[in-house]
């Protein structure tokens, strides 16, 4: 791939008209429903967890948007999905319930899963009434996750599953996990001998407890698989596949709103703090993260765009989520470096605070910044 | 396609040799002339004027292509002079080579320049215009220009809309320019043993190095997206296409190490004119102060709905 077929991943894109009117109604749905919501927690967005709040919005077809009919979705395409997925994020909607079903779990049953698990569990993800988290990293295994040592052996027709997973965001919530494991070789086999098996969070021998952030926080979770037994059709796709199918759930994952937006309700508030006493430097600085809003939400809009056409933009995805998080990262930042003596914000300190502990995760969860830089170089060819 | 057409046209008509000896001071006249004819510059002129009727979308990739070749002539810019006057009714000097000039520091590619569009009151004049003052970067830029009695006048324009538009497309294509010789070099050239793209730093560094052209590439797309070149889109483009002219000629410089500061090897031609081009209507700073005062005159909504409203197209 040349840096001109990298930049033909951002051919300019615009959202089509269609989705003026989808806007208007989402927008509607969400000032009533998060009425009164403090910036702190609208902060969240999609590392807050509410259960309600994720059926009430299956309860209008929001989740599972661009997933067929036949399976319980609502059959719209990818520029809608962008624009709930921008209006959920812009107004710090609590989305992690249903988060990561709704992105990753469905579609990928969709794509690998056989007939009985579509039908099984999609319906279920797009009504909120099973909530998936995805088991990846391990123990000894981050970055490198090839590295996974947590094993499934056959056993009659189904599976014994032994190891654990770690970080893996909201698990000790969720109803199932689609886990990363080996069934066959080593760890020196590397990719090779990786399955994805669906995994009942409440079976005998799964254990899962939150894991205790420095900022008090327990969005992830550690889970304990002692001879866990699987039924035969926990193996999602083909036996071996696992770190294929893994890859290419990774353009979903990496090229949304979700990578831009992180820091919007602080630079909101911040805005509004500003409108009282608006210090050059300040205004400068808001102007500098608009520009790079702006220039991040058109690229995201054209890796949108690739995806409706079919596409799976891989690289294209990690080079936009590495810039985004950058600017996720900057704004508490900076703001940070801008408040005075006489800022006196109660609600802008308690906003700040929470973002700027949350920041650093931002370039580490979903690949870390060096990960995303090494498949961009790899990308151009370099490596 | 035209794009192609164009590229081509350029690869034939503007390499390295030419830049340096317009840089120099000979009149690219070759050129001239084959832009002139091509019917190029007439792109956005209205069909009834004798033009093409297209759109600033279908003028970005071209004034790309003349960043890329950091081509000597305002191109763009005399494409989009042509358009504004035939649409007031009035023919283009013949043969000339027109800058859209607001007031700035600097005015690049002023040296093969024959005409300038100036504010005016609250319109805006046609001049004849030649550089004067000096050309710090030694890329055919002018920090005066000599103009002219006004040959012709048309309606209101933001001149500085336009500038920085097309300067973040030139900024774009530059960029693009500076980081295909770099990725070229670090693969070839050997140290240690292996090409410099063996190494992880060089690699992360050639990352950072992509992302900033796409970035410029983006940014600048988005002033080109409507149907005139808006102020708010124009000041997202020029602001982030001008932060990644000073990533990407950081990068491209530390990745050469010193063969790319040798006037023989190309990475100068190109890195110079981002230097000059980031100054140049306006930097980086200069629009962020624009964008955040917008935003804090049109407080509606989140950030994103802002940026929704700003970057509309009609």
């Amino acid at each position: 791939m040349s840096l001109a077929a990298l930049a033909a991943d951002f051919a300019p894109a615009a959202l089509p008209p269609e989705t003026r009117g989808f806007r208007r109604e989402v927008r509607d749905f969400l000032d009533s429903a998060l009425s009164g919501r403090r910036p702190r927690d609208r902060a969240k967005t999609w590392t807050g967890w509410d259960a309600d709040f994720s059926r009430a919005l299956a309860a209008r077809g929001w989740v599972g948007l661009t997933l067929p009919e036949r399976y319980g979705g609502a059959g719209r395409d990818h520029f809608h999905r962008f624009v709930l997925v921008e209006e959920l994020l812009a107004s710090g909607a609590p989305c992690a319930a249903h988060w990561i079903g709704d992105r990753q779990s469905a579609p990928l049953l969709l794509k690998f899963g056989s007939e009985e698990q579509r039908q099984r569990w999609i319906p279920a993800i797009c009504r909120s009434e099973a909530f998936f988290c995805i088991g990846m990293s391990e123990p000894g295994s981050g970055s490198d996750l090839a590295s996974v040592r947590t094993r499934a052996v056959r056993d009659g027709n189904g599976w014994r599953l032994n190891g654990g997973k770690v970080w893996t965001t909201w698990g000790h919530r969720s109803d199932m996990m689609i886990a990363l494991v080996r069934t066959s070789g080593g760890p020196e086999d590397r990719q090779k001998g990786l399955s994805q098996l669906l995994v009942d969070l409440r079976a005998p021998g799964v254990t899962t407890k939150p894991i205790r952030l420095s900022y008090g926080e327990s969005e992830f979770s550690e889970t304990r698989f002692d001879d866990v037994f699987l039924p035969a059709d926990s193996l999602v796709g083909e036996e071996g596949q696992g770190w294929a199918q893994v890859n290419a759930e990774l353009a979903f994952e990496r090229s949304g709103p979700e990578r831009i937006y992180s820091a919007l309700a602080l630079l909101d508030l911040w805005t509004r703090h500003l409108a009282a006493s608006p210090d050059p430097r300040a205004v400068a600085a808001l102007g500098r993260h608009l520009a790079s809003l702006a220039t991040l939400r058109s690229m995201s809009i054209a890796l949108t765009a690739r995806l409706h056409e079919g596409l799976s933009p891989v690289v294209g995805a990690a080079l936009l989520k590495d810039l985004g998080t950058a600017t996720e990262q900057a704004i508490p930042a900076d703001i940070a470096d801008l408040i005075g003596p006489d800022t006196a914000d109660a609600e802008l300190m308690a906003t700040l605070a929470f973002l700027h502990q949350l920041s650093a995760v931002f370039s580490i969860r979903g690949g870390t910044r060096e990960i995303l830089r090494g498949m961009i170089a790899r990308g151009l060819g370099l490596r | 396609m035209l794009a192609d057409a164009f590229e081509r046209l350029l690869l034939a008509h503007c390499p390295p040799a030419l830049v340096r000896r317009a840089e120099a001071g000979e009149a690219p006249a070759a050129l001239a002339a084959e832009l002139l004819s091509s019917g190029f510059l007439d792109l956005l002129v209205p069909e009834a004027a004798g033009g093409a009727g297209l759109a600033p979308a279908d003028l970005f990739p071209l004034a790309l292509a003349a960043g890329r070749a950091a081509a000597p002539l305002p191109f763009a810019e005399t494409a989009v002079a042509r358009s504004l006057l035939a649409r007031a009714g009035l023919e283009p000097p013949a043969e000339g080579w027109i800058l859209i000039a607001p007031p700035s520091p600097l005015h690049p590619l002023a040296r093969h320049a024959t005409h300038a569009l100036v504010p005016e009151g609250d319109g805006v004049a046609l001049v004849e215009a030649r550089p004067e003052g000096d050309d710090p970067w030694g890329t055919g830029a002018a920090t005066r220009l000599a103009t002219g009695p006004r040959l012709a006048r048309i309606g209101p324009v933001d001149l500085a809309a336009v500038a920085a538009a097309l300067a973040a497309a030139r900024i774009a294509g530059l960029a693009e320019a500076a980081a295909g010789l770099t990725l070229s070099h670090v693969a070839t050239r050997q140290q240690f043993g292996r090409p410099l793209s063996g190494f992880q730093a060089i690699q992360q560094a050639m990352a950072q190095l992509a992302e900033e052209v796409i970035a410029a590439r983006t940014a600048a797309s988005l002033a080109f997206a409507g149907a005139d070149f808006a102020l708010l889109p124009a000041a997202v483009a020029k602001a982030r296409a001008s932060e990644a002219a000073r990533a990407v000629q950081a990068i491209a410089h530390q990745a050469h190490g010193a063969i790319g500061m040798t006037a023989e090897y190309d990475l100068g031609l190109f890195t110079r004119r981002l230097q000059e081009a980031r100054v140049a209507h306006g930097s980086e700073g200069h629009w962020h102060a624009r964008l955040g005062a917008a935003r804090l005159a049109d407080r509606d909504g989140t950030a994103a709905d802002f940026l929704q409203r700003a970057m509309e197209t009609t």
